[in-house]
């Protein structure tokens, strides 16, 4: 550990997060104006850290922290360009969500314990963007795992109990086949760090095909989390969870945490060169392509308007792993630009679909006729999702679809770009029906549940904004994508890199 | 010699704790007493990191000699004794104590005197010694309930350490018949491979395997840590269970290379493995709180077991990460078994029963306590970042660099067990019930003794190589 | 036969009676019994197998067996005094079955 302080930096984008959820554990259950001027503190100092951090990577500079933590492996965290992108887009979420979680928690108890693990599920997502190497990865992975779990049991319901039950058997399970294959590859050639184009390669021919098999293993690991066929089904029960937590769980932490995995595996661990000469692309593309189909099938079949949107997650977190299975930089472009355009889009979804539960007691799509009218901006925002989710232009999710159609046609996989046109269409299927009861349909009767949150707008506030904020992002990172830091000029800085030749 | 100190230091406040519980100085001379056992162990453990071993011969006359060993392992398992024995006699307060008889506590220093025998001694007299006044003194403090289950547990408890350590002498009468020495490091270079060396050492092993309750020869625990006064379940399954495992561990070491082909080390393997699974589905199975804990000391004695054959490893790389990984499993279980007991209690207060689906709404109330439970709990399941996972990432790695992927998959799956029934509890404790009117705080300082022992399993999760470089060179 | 042989044979007798009876009996003041006689057989046997002349260790060694059979069974006799005062009986129950809620 050196004394510079740069190799702070990623220490300190950690206790950001975990110095709050510390203090918020023992703050007493009714300061809570203090608790949340402390998480809003937090997640302010964050993104300050992080923009630092991202700035001085552009230009070249390293932020590293590591000492040994068992014999011959090292615990790192390190910025790279890989880390800064999954960092920035936890850290703007976080805050959004924070803003979000404090609304809509108003007046429900055990909110200390709520945002503390809520804070702790943030260091971990952050210790995940930052890991330097697959050991320090797991250790923040299964971090998020458990400090996910209370979140999912919030409510202490027995319907919440038993998802938390189901959550849990999935994860673990999946966190320990991940152990497993870190294992096997640490017995084979030891501590191997992440780094830009892959080192795996450098490894003797012999041991090429016990890392194929470590290759399926390690991702079998990390499918649970992303959600992928047939390993998804936790991610619709866990839906019984406050909305703040599905919308962290389905747009940063969990389901993200698992598609990262897969691209730091691929990327920076194997090399996407490296990994395509030893033909594991293709097996993951088939995997992603088959969970993007199924994913929208589900989704077309659910009336309930949260669920319709989880296994739209498992569809569209896919396209990532599908991006990273066309190999070439276009590919990789719009993988990683997804990673990003998809948190956006989703958490708006799941804010909208929170505010027509607690403003309007809706939960179920065919009570949303007229909801437009009720509330226009919510109704706004979630149509600028949902054409987003659809890849429409000019909105960040037609940038995904443009980059990855357009790297399927480089690599010569057409057969994915059938799957996404076909994807495209499902997603307009269970998406648009919504638009058009939310403004085009008359109001049915009275709502489930009305209440007044607010009396200038159509909901409080803290419920709002951030979905209006999460909303435009979509817009803005469609219209002004060619920007520098703008997603996709970071996603092109990141995959120029990734590619030797 | 300062290390005998481990040993005298004890002892010494044995006798000063016979002086009548009432004194106003009582409270400040154990105070004392604890505050010098830790820097003496402190000191030592340094000591010996710096130095290296020490091995001590005490001359009992005519040639004979106790023989001390002051090792890595030897100091890693002392400053567990420490460590947990400082936190239980905090835990049963100093000052004031309602429900701790007085006998509690010089019947704990002496255990605590004996149990640093144990981790020091090298020669099989010592051992022996050490393992018999270690099962009479458990044996009394197990009747300090006073509670008619507890007194049949503690015979029954009797019966079990008479017959082992019955098994352990006729084990090394046998052995002195064939070398004429006591010493484990002279037997170490004349053992071979003979019938009468095999049977020896599958008496001892025997005899130190019914003491330690592992498979199938556990039977007396449940019930014993589930009636005992609160402290010594905790002194108990953290640490004298432990230490037959340890001896075992000795005799292993010096006894078992010869045998490596025959069928022992899978035989060991094979218990360690049966632990894990039914202790955790009968830990699982458990209504009660104190049994599930007792039941899963059952299966994490098994993860030490399974370490056994990757002791005898070819590779001198492999061994070595076998014993590190078995000495800091050793040392993550004590601390987070002591945890987990002394959480069971504050749950046990707090609720007034010792049903866990009494526990609904304790994570409302008993905020630390729940911490602890689930900092204790990432240890026993061996998550990361935790003591335990450290001790499980360094046993997997030496098996699957033995080629036994079937010892790695159990060391795995065993996680995902002891998952299910730590997680059987936060579970409950998070469901939301009807409010309860009754609803006792333990002390805080009780809470602060159980917090700071999980808190020690996080850190040494986080930092392992103070502890484990003094483990180089142990096993090879 | 010689000597040893005798004296590792009325070792290996007294264990094998010491065992039957603690296996067969109920009365635990016969367990304990039972456990003296085990205890005998084996420090018997182990000074049959030292022999006379391989130093002190030996003898140390049965020393501390006879010093804890006498700690034991005084420890025994206690425990089963207030057994028998609190429970009324004068044997264990059968141990509590691990599956049954008590």
């Amino acid at each position: 550990m050196s004394g510079h302080w740069t190799s702070w930096m990623p220490l300190l984008v950690l206790a950001s997060s975990l110095v709050t959820a510390l203090i918020i554990f023992t703050l007493p259950e009714n300061r809570h104006i203090t608790r949340g001027l402390l998480n809003l503190t937090g997640a302010v100092i964050k993104i300050v850290l992080v923009v630092v951090m991202v700035i001085g990577v552009e230009r070249g500079m390293e932020f590293e922290l590591r000492y040994t933590i068992l014999p011959g492996v090292d615990f790192i965290l390190r910025a790279d360009g890989m880390a800064m992108f999954f960092a920035g887009l936890s850290s703007v979420l976080w805050l959004f969500t924070t803003l979000y979680a404090i609304g809509y928690l108003e007046n429900s108890p055990n909110r200390s314990r709520f945002f503390g693990f809520f804070s702790l599920c943030v260091t971990a997502t952050m210790g995940i963007a930052l890991a330097g190497n697959l050991f320090t990865f797991l250790l923040f992975y299964e971090l998020l795992t458990l400090s996910t779990w209370p979140l999912v049991t919030h409510r202490g319901t027995e319907k919440a109990l038993k998802a938390g039950r189901t959550y849990l058997i999935y994860t673990l399970t999946g966190g320990a086949v991940l152990l497993g294959g870190v294992l096997w590859l640490y017995g084979l050639v030891g501590d191997v760090e992440f780094q830009e184009g892959g080192l795996l390669r450098h490894t003797p021919e012999a041991l090429h095909g016990q890392l194929s098999l470590v290759f399926a293993v390690l991702i079998a690991g990390l499918a649970v989390k992303a959600a992928m066929v047939p390993v998804h089904g936790w991610l619709p029960v866990a839906m019984v969870a406050p909305a703040p937590v599905s919308a962290l769980l389905h747009a940063v932490a969990v389901v993200k945490a698992g598609a990262f995995g897969i691209v730091r595996v691929v990327y920076d661990l194997y090399g996407i060169e490296f990994a395509a000469s030893l033909n594991l692309l293709m097996p993951l593309g088939i995997a992603a392509a088959i969970t993007v189909l199924y994913g929208s099938l589900r989704a077309l079949a659910q009336s309930e308007l949260k669920r319709r949107l989880a296994y739209s997650t498992i569809s569209q977190v896919s396209y990532i792993a599908l991006g990273i299975s066309l190999f070439g930089p276009v590919g990789t472009i719009g993988a990683l630009v997804h990673l990003l355009h998809q948190g956006f889009m989703k958490i708006t979804l799941f804010f909208c679909a929170g505010n027509y539960a607690e403003t309007l007691g809706v939960h179920r799509i065919d009570e949303l006729d007229g909801a437009g009218r009720r509330m226009p901006l919510t109704s706004a925002a979630f149509t600028l999702g949902a054409f987003g989710m659809i890849g429409a232009p000019p909105l960040a999710g037609f940038i995904s679809k443009w980059f990855l159609g357009t790297g399927a046609i480089a690599a010569h996989m057409h057969w994915a770009l059938w799957v996404l046109i076909a994807s495209s269409i499902l997603n307009a299927c269970y998406f648009l029906p919504i638009v058009h009861r939310l403004w085009f349909r008359p109001q049915r009767g009275d709502w489930p549940a009305e209440q007044t949150l607010s009396d200038r707008f159509e909901t409080s506030g803290w419920l709002l904004w951030p979905a209006v904020a999460t909303g435009l992002c979509i817009i803005g990172a469609g219209l002004f994508a060619g920007l520098p830091f703008s997603p996709l000029s970071w996603a092109q800085l990141v995959a120029s890199r990734e590619y030797l030749q | 010699m300062m290390v005998t100190g481990l040993i005298a230091l004890p002892l010494l406040a044995a006798l000063l704790s016979l002086l009548p519980r009432q004194h106003p100085l009582w409270a400040p001379m154990q105070t004392l007493l604890l505050v010098a056992l830790n820097l003496l162990t402190l000191a030592l453990w340094r000591q010996v990191g710096a130095q290296g071993d020490a091995l001590i011969e005490l001359p009992l006359g005519a040639g004979t000699h106790w023989l001390l060993q002051a090792d890595g392992a030897a100091m890693t398992l002392a400053l567990l004794t420490c460590w947990v024995g400082t936190a239980t006699l905090v835990h049963s307060g100093l000052r004031r104590s309602p429900g701790v008889p007085d006998a509690f506590w010089p019947l704990a220093w002496l255990l605590l005197a004996v149990l640093n025998l144990v981790w020091l001694g090298t020669d099989l007299l010592t051992l022996y010694i050490g393992v018999e006044v270690l099962g009479l003194v458990a044996v009394a403090m197990m009747t300090l309930s006073g509670k008619p289950e507890a007194l049949a547990a503690a015979l029954r408890y009797l019966f079990a350490t008479l017959l082992g350590s019955m098994a352990y002498l006729v084990g090394a009468g046998l052995l002195f018949a064939e070398y004429g020495t006591l010493s484990l490091p002279a037997l170490a270079e004349v053992a071979s491979a003979n019938a009468a060396t095999g049977t020896g050492f599958a008496l001892m092993l025997a005899g130190l395997a019914l003491k330690a309750a592992v498979f199938p020869l556990h039977g007396w625990l449940p019930a014993a840590h589930a009636n005992a006064l609160l402290p010594v379940s905790v002194l108990h399954s953290a640490l004298v269970v432990k230490a037959s495992v340890f001896v075992m561990m000795r005799h292993w070491l010096t006894l078992a290379p010869p045998f490596s082909d025959s069928a022992l080390p899978l035989v060991m393997a094979s218990l360690g493995t049966l632990a894990i699974l039914w202790g955790s589905v009968l830990a699982l199975r458990q209504t009660r709180l104190k049994l599930l804990v007792a039941w899963s000391t059952v299966a994490q004695t098994g993860y030490l077991l399974l370490a056994f054959p990757l002791l005898l490893a070819d590779d001198p790389l492999l061994r070595q990460l076998a014993y590190q990984g078995l000495i800091y499993q050793m040392l993550a279980h004590g601390l987070a078994k002591a945890a987990l007991f002394m959480v069971a209690g504050h749950l046990i207060t707090a609720t007034g029963s010792d049903r866990i689906s009494q526990l609904t709404g304790t994570s409302r109330h008993l905020p630390l306590t729940l911490l602890t439970l689930g900092l204790a709990g990432i240890s026993l399941m061996g998550m990361p970042p935790s003591a335990g996972f450290a001790a499980k990432w360094l046993m997997a790695s030496s098996a699957l660099g033995s080629g036994a992927i079937v010892w790695m998959v159990v060391l795995i799956a065993g996680g995902l067990l002891s998952a299910a029934y730590i997680l059987k509890l936060l579970r409950e404790a998070f469901r939301e019930g009807p409010e309860r009117d009754v609803f006792e705080h333990p002390p805080r300082l009780q809470k602060m003794s159980a917090f700071l022992l999980s808190l020690l399993t996080l850190l040494l999760g986080l930092s392992t190589l103070p502890v484990l470089s003094l483990l180089i060179g142990g096993a090879v | 036969m010689s000597v040893t042989d005798v004296w590792m044979i009325a070792g290996g007798g007294l264990m094998l009676i010491g065992l039957t009876g603690f296996l067969f009996a109920r009365h635990l003041l016969r367990r304990l019994l039972a456990f003296n006689i085990t205890g005998s057989g084996a420090l018997l046997m182990v000074l049959a197998l030292s022999g006379n002349d391989r130093g002190l260790a030996p003898a140390l060694l049965v020393l501390t067996g006879m010093l804890v059979a006498l700690g034991a069974t005084a420890l025994g006799l206690f425990l089963l005094r207030l057994w028998q005062q609190q429970s009324g009986h004068t044997d264990l129950p059968p141990p509590p079955d691990p599956d049954l809620d008590p």
